[in-house]
């Protein structure tokens, strides 16, 4: 036999293999897709019970899971973007479950879905309205003990103006993924992070006003087609190549349904809360600058002089770090800390190990930090 | 269309007729009663028509109308007494205003020879002066049972031809904005034909992940480079905004009909939702600092 024929031969039986392998691939999967139910793609089921409501906002606590170990409850302050439900995603990628495991007695407030009636909500209805309102309940319920307040991307930046505005209610604060200065851009990150600032600040302000004017809201379709662009490819092979490669393994199609339900779940951000998040911050980049005022009463960082622990990701394409790192030297706290997590920008909440290394280096900055 | 029966050609007729006397009884000096005769006709046409030929035209009216929509149209039906009462009252006293005004007017000018003045009063002591001006003869009614006033032509035609121009800009523009993705999409082709030649030289067997990952990496590159360059991101501004101008388009039409129908626009119900929000935030501010004192 000629070494050409060995070849030939050779590329033969990896074809065969492949397309064997391929075909196992494609029954079983199809076998899987046919057995799932849509009982079995639940998200946000760690038991919890509402506690308070103001207009469509819900303030839940978790139910403990044991023994408490931390002094002041937790309140988690996710985006508006999205449904606060990421952070519960399933029992084995939940940073809340990762939470209760060590202790900490948990609450999470749920912005509900804004409809066109909301279109008037600013930052300061979900700052010094909803946020404070939720903060003052827990505090009521705790005796009132001052509450640790974590917020997530958008969360985190209202936590952020929060706790400049009120800081003797809370006793930490943690952000996640938190945009901080919005113009911030390290000239050796990956082609297409920050790409969604460069969108936001093509917009001219009287087109955008348009653009809410007409709608009312930003709708939350349109939102997902932007997130969607951010990672264009990504998008595209998804609910083909991708699930095809998992669709024979029925754990990682389960996961992959209950993201795809998270990311389908976008409720629609309210039309004046996106001109300011746009104008204010992505555009004027006022917080970091000291100018950005919320009912009449200036947004000063320097007020923060509580204990805050910064956590970023180093793959964030959507807050890439050089949006949130290096401002402890805004705080007027001498406490400052951060902490890079080898993740994306949810990823950090449900990838891999990270929600249980978040869950650890949360509890234990809290726990020597109660007094 | 509406069937125009004889009888109110007749009518019409007989209209034309007494509107050209009117204009030569007042003409001695080649002077005419401009503006308020536009408006008289239609008085005329209630005084001096032939009973039959309003309620002949309602009768119409409704019969083309009904086939549409199955409302109970019987009271603008020929055969409805209570129209024809009031029609035959109110011609009774348009009647009587007319003889009445044109007793005092000439009376109520100081000097016979004052014609100016005299045509002045004649004018105002005018019972359809006064029909015209308080606005009896609604409009909105008129819309209804006549063809349009001049000032009302192609105003829902405009609001169409807008909605069709906006709906092409956004079609022109999306073909540009696809262009340049396609054009993206045929450079990261190009690299991944050429770079798979390059490679099956050196390495014959490639597997399909390989192959998979291998056009990924390369698409995923070309596409972001797309969507960061200046031409992109002024396709995408302009195409959000076409397809905003759009939604107005369609929001002004839609709102030119709720108006007419007397429903609620969105415009007015987003007002309504920023006096509550507005209304919620000042009492939410005043209990809390009723609270804090």
């Amino acid at each position: 036999m000629s070494r050409s024929d060995a070849d030939a031969i050779q590329n033969l039986t990896e074809v065969v293999r492949e397309a064997a392998d391929l075909s196992r691939k494609l029954l079983g999967g199809a076998k899987s897709l046919g057995e799932v139910s849509a009982s079995e793609v639940e998200i946000g089921t760690t038991p919890k019970d509402e506690v308070w409501r103001r207009d469509k906002v819900v303030l839940y606590r978790y139910r403990p899971l044991v023994e408490r170990q931390i002094k002041q409850p937790l309140l988690i302050a996710f985006s508006v973007v999205g449904r606060y439900t990421i952070v519960d995603l399933q029992k084995d990628r939940s940073i809340v479950r990762s939470f209760l495991e060590r202790g900490i007695d948990v609450y999470v407030i749920d912005w509900g879905t804004a409809s066109r009636a909301d279109r008037w909500l600013t930052v300061d209805d979900y700052v010094n309205d909803y946020l404070a309102g939720a903060v003052a309940e827990i505090q009521a319920r705790e005796n009132g003990e001052r509450v640790n307040l974590l917020g997530i991307c958008e969360g985190g930046t209202f936590s952020l103006c929060y706790a400049a505005l009120h800081p003797t209610t809370l006793q930490n604060l943690i952000l996640v993924v938190t945009p901080i200065d919005f113009h911030g851009k390290d000239p050796d990150q990956p082609t297409g992070h920050g790409f969604l600032n460069t969108l936001t600040q093509n917009i001219p302000g009287e087109e955008l006003d348009r653009l809410i004017e007409v709608h009312g809201n930003m709708p939350g379709e349109l939102m997902g087609q932007v997130f969607a662009s951010l990672t264009p490819m990504r998008t595209m092979m998804k609910y083909n190549l991708d699930l095809m490669e998992i669709a024979g393994d029925k754990k990682k199609l389960g996961d992959f349904f209950r993201m795809e339900k998270w990311i389908a779940d976008r409720p629609p951000h309210p039309g004046e809360l996106v001109k300011q998040w746009i104008k204010d911050f992505y555009q004027g980049n006022k917080l970091i600058d000291n100018t950005l005022k919320l009912n009449g009463r200036l947004v000063e960082l320097k007020n923060i002089t509580i204990p805050v622990l910064n956590m970023f990701a180093l793959g964030d394409h959507i807050v890439p770090p050089a949006m949130t790192r290096g401002v402890g030297d805004r705080f007027g706290s001498t406490d400052y800390r951060e902490e890079a997590v080898a993740a994306g920008h949810m990823g950090i909440l449900v990838s891999g190990k990270a929600p249980k290394l978040v869950g650890s280096i949360v509890s234990d900055w809290l726990a020597a930090r109660q007094s | 269309m509406i069937h125009r029966p004889s009888h109110c050609q007749a009518a019409r007729a007989r209209l034309s007729d007494n509107t050209k006397k009117g204009q030569r009884r007042t003409g001695e000096e080649g002077r005419s009663m401009v503006g308020p005769e536009y408006p008289n006709p239609f008085t005329e046409f209630w005084k001096i028509g032939d009973p039959s030929v309003l309620s002949e035209q309602m009768k119409t009216f409704a019969e083309s109308f009904g086939k549409g929509f199955p409302l109970p149209l019987r009271s603008l039906s020929a055969d409805n007494p209570q129209l024809a009462r009031s029609t035959q009252q109110f011609r009774e006293l348009v009647d009587s205003c007319l003889k009445l005004s044109k007793e005092f007017a000439p009376n109520a000018s100081s000097s016979k020879s004052d014609e100016l003045t005299a045509e002045l009063l004649q004018r105002i002591l005018d019972p359809r002066e006064w029909l015209n001006a308080t606005g009896l003869v609604d409009d909105a009614v008129r819309r209804l049972t006549e063809a349009p006033k001049l000032s009302d032509l192609w105003q829902v035609e405009g609001k169409y031809l807008a909605l069709m121009q906006a709906w092409g800009e956004v079609r022109s523009l999306s073909v540009e904005h696809s262009t340049l993705l396609l054009n993206g999409w045929g450079k990261a082709a190009a690299e991944f034909t050429s770079t798979l030649k390059a490679n099956s030289d050196k390495s014959p067997t490639v597997s399909r992940r390989e192959l998979v990952n291998q056009w990924v990496e390369t698409a995923n590159r070309h596409l972001m480079e797309v969507q960061a360059s200046s031409q992109y991101l002024e396709t995408q501004r302009k195409l959000l905004k076409a397809s905003t101008d759009l939604r107005v388009a369609q929001r002004d039409l839609t709102e030119y009909y709720s108006d007419v129908l007397s429903l609620p626009t969105r415009t007015e119900v987003d007002d309504l939702a920023r006096m509550v929000s507005e209304l919620r935030r000042e009492v939410r501010a005043n209990k809390r600092d009723a609270t804090s004192h």
